[in-house]
């Protein structure tokens, strides 16, 4: 695949000089092992200064390259430009329905506020332990998978019902709630559940997979919501937990 | 961008959530019943004012086509504020549109019984 | 970003509609859909029966109006829309219930066979039972 060029078509939009976004095409020959990062740098290094986008470990565990690519939502970092060779030229745009700070870097602002209403830290149960809390490997287990969440924003600007509202605490908010409730170590499960018990929390999920389809970690967010909807009927129906 | 206020509504949807789930477990069964006793077993019938009444007699009928009728609109009902809080602007005018579906469901909920009633009362 | 233009919207490539977007979406799609459809056809069957019930002489003009094939193929339409509404619903509530979510796909495909088996069975009943000669109410 040497020496093949490809054609990047990106969304350029700088909210202080522009009205409306467009597209800017550049060609950028490709390397063995090029991801979408990759050629992004190449035209900011070579070809366009101006050009906007964010990144950091070029790894896939930062979170920081979320786009559009070729019409699905991905990490840039992640995405081999080998894969999409069969494109006539690779569409990129920032992340959809997002607030646009420059090009490819969008607005965070609100993704972030919505994960921090959902108190996304642990609330240790006094005593506090000299060391560490202990926790034996099977406790561990219900938390192996949402703990891997990168947030980086695909799932919840790709979840129709975050776009409509953004009172609505979105798929990302709601998995990372979930990591934490069923956290052995965590001491207000109660408290947690109050946070999300909402027409604009659990409830505003319809299982419509959306991110579960665009989650670069494959971790399923709709899971986690479901599982909390049962905890909250569970409560409803048979009462609050006394706490031990 | 300003902070914004996540969760708007703080209105706990566990139970409309719930009885959404069991009013559609109860129609499946009822709309069955339905079927069955007032097509699949009348095919053929010759459908009058008096074969209607003569069978609205009956509590059986009565008691399926009333509670069908409740639960068809608490179910649709239910559903119709579902979709209007999917968004925002309805969910800030969220007493707005609770008391609005509750008028509507009452009124079409009476409607409903005084159709039927010329048919019980022959 | 907001932006009201058409073009943006629906046009290929478009920044709005990820194709990450798969069965358990369109299969939301049409549980809505077919959902407000009902609701307005609980609507139309009230007012439909309202008229019914003024006199006996409509009430015999409206039964014949029901014995229409296209009344009988609307009645199909309004089969297949429960069906569908029925099944989804039966999958969303087994995803409430914590089974399958893994599996939503073949899921769907699994409860789309079986509607697809009680459409085929409400076909043949109404067609069977007087798609054409009127005594189906």
């Amino acid at each position: 695949m040497a020496d093949v060029d490809i054609t990047l078509k990106v969304q350029r939009f700088d909210p202080s000089a522009d009205t409306e976004p467009y597209w800017q095409k550049y060609t950028v020959k490709t390397q063995p092992g090029m991801t979408v990062l990759d050629a992004l740098f190449e035209v900011l290094n070579h070809q366009d200064g101006t050009l906007a986008f964010r990144f950091c470990c070029r790894a896939g565990v930062c979170g920081s390259c979320a786009m559009m690519i070729a019409g699905k939502v991905r990490l840039a970092c992640e995405t081999q430009v080998a894969t999409l060779l069969d494109k006539r030229e690779i569409a990129i745009s920032p992340l959809p329905h997002q607030k646009v700070v420059k090009d490819l870097a969008v607005d965070y602002d609100l993704f972030f506020s919505r994960l921090k209403s959902v108190k996304p830290y642990l609330v240790g149960k006094e005593p506090y332990p000299e060391k560490e809390y202990i926790q034996m490997p099977k406790e561990r287990v219900p938390i192996n998978e949402p703990i891997d969440c990168i947030m980086c924003g695909s799932c919840t600007s790709s979840c129709t019902m975050a776009w409509l509202d953004p009172g609505y605490l979105g798929p990302a908010a709601l998995l990372k709630s979930y990591r934490f409730l069923v956290d052995t170590r965590d001491s207000i499960p109660d408290e947690r559940l109050d946070l999300i018990e909402s027409e604009s929390g659990v409830y505003r999920c319809h299982t419509q997979f959306n991110c579960v389809e665009s989650c670069p970690k494959k971790l399923n967010p709709t899971e986690a919501i479901q599982r909390q909807k049962i905890k909250l009927i569970k409560r409803k129906l048979f009462g609050r937990k006394r706490k031990a | 961008m300003a902070e914004q206020r996540i969760a708007t509504s703080k209105v706990a949807g566990t139970w409309a959530w719930f009885l959404q789930r069991l009013s559609a477990g109860l129609l499946v069964i009822l709309l069955a019943t339905h079927i069955f006793l007032d097509h699949y077993a009348q095919v053929g019938a010759d459908i009058t004012v008096s074969w209607v009444h003569e069978r609205l007699g009956q509590v059986l009928y009565i008691a399926v086509d009333y509670s069908m009728l409740a639960l068809v609109l608490f179910h649709g009902l239910n559903g119709t504020r579902t979709v209007l809080f999917d968004f925002e602007m309805f969910v800030k005018r969220r007493k707005a549109v609770d008391i609005g579906l509750w008028i509507l469901g009452i009124a079409m909920l009476v409607w409903g019984i005084v159709i039927l009633w010329p048919f019980i009362h022959g | 970003m907001k932006m009201s233009s058409f073009k943006w919207l629906f046009g290929r490539n478009s920044e709005f509609w990820p194709t990450n977007m798969k069965t358990g979406m369109w299969a939301w799609v049409g549980h809505r859909l077919t959902g407000l459809l009902l609701v307005v056809y609980v609507f139309l069957h009230l007012s439909f029966l309202s008229q019914a019930s003024i006199g006996s002489k409509n009430f015999a003009d409206l039964m014949k109006v029901t014995a229409e094939p296209a009344f009988v193929f609307m009645d199909f339409l309004l089969v297949c829309a429960v069906i569908y509404h029925a099944m989804n619903g039966f999958r969303v509530v087994l995803f409430d219930m914590g089974i399958g979510i893994r599996r939503q796909k073949q899921v769907f495909w699994i409860m789309m066979a079986i509607a697809a088996v009680l459409v085929v069975g409400a076909f043949y009943v109404l067609f069977s039972h007087g798609l054409f000669d009127g005594a189906w109410f």
